[in-house]
């Protein structure tokens, strides 16, 4: 191998390790954070175990308890008159997956009378989605031409057990990479 | 000096435990709240993951200099 041909193996190598970093950089970059909701719609919690309060309006995180009831009230700024109104609420996973829908209404044509809404839902989320942050985001369209949207990442507490099997994992590939790229025995 | 181009690790295995490292690299950082799960990274680290792999094989072996000493001592 002559001088210049190992200058360039060499430059190559340099650029590579270059690009490596900057695209781990670019990537591991947190998202945006999730705009509150517009269009005047609101929409409010409260965790009934811990007495915590969410309003929809001025948050765009939430940490909450794995397991809870939470009280919760929402309205949409039109007449409480017969209507479609449409609209989803959707996870949203990184590409190619994208957003996956896990609620909806108004698509099938039904019809709602109301413009205000509230309960008091009991939740009770597996304990291997611990820990990760979920951008939840949804939409609601109104015939008038309303249409508010809102998004919020939420945190569920506590670690899930699929961390650590996870963090066994990724030695177990390090040192898997490093017995490839190990020195071949001399033929 | 012929082979000093050639591959001395072996490239393919490397791109598919490199996959893997990024794969599980990302995962650790969603499991543990680091990254949101949209994240691009999560698709990124993966593919960064065979360039490292495939990277360090190009570059391997490491310790070349011993493994060629003992040859020639051999010879």
């Amino acid at each position: 191998m002559d001088a210049t041909t190992g200058l360039t193996m060499r430059w190559v190598r340099r650029s590579g390790l270059v690009v490596l970093l900057v695209g781990s950089a670019i990537a591991i970059a947190p998202s945006p954070a999730g705009a509150n909701v517009t269009g005047g719609c609101a929409a409010t919690g409260v965790i009934l175990t811990t007495g915590k309060s969410y309003d929809a309006q001025k948050i765009n995180f939430a940490k909450i308890p794995r397991v809870g009831d939470v009280k919760w009230k929402a309205s949409v700024p039109v007449p409480a008159t017969k209507r479609v109104a449409v609209g989803e609420v959707q996870v949203k996973f990184p590409w190619p997956i994208g957003d996956i829908e896990i609620g909806q209404w108004g698509k099938n044509g039904k019809r709602t009378g109301s413009n205000a809404n509230d309960g008091t839902y009991h939740y009770d989320f597996p304990t291997l989605i611990a820990g990760i942050k979920v951008l939840v985001h949804g939409r609601d369209q109104e015939p008038s031409g309303v249409l508010c949207k809102g998004a919020v990442v939420v945190q569920i507490e506590g670690t899930s057990p699929l961390a650590w099997a996870s963090v066994a994992l990724t030695i177990f590939m390090v040192m898997n990479l490093s017995l490839t790229i190990r020195a071949r025995k001399a033929h | 000096m012929k082979h000093d181009t050639q591959f001395r690790g072996r490239p393919g295995l490397a791109a598919i435990a490199g996959l893997f490292v990024g794969l599980f690299a990302g995962l650790d950082l969603v499991f543990f709240g680091v990254m949101q799960l949209d994240n691009i990274a999560l698709t990124v680290l993966p593919i960064l993951g065979v360039f490292l792999g495939v990277g360090l094989a190009m570059w391997a072996p490491f310790g070349r200099k011993r493994v060629v000493a003992a040859n020639k001592s051999v010879v």
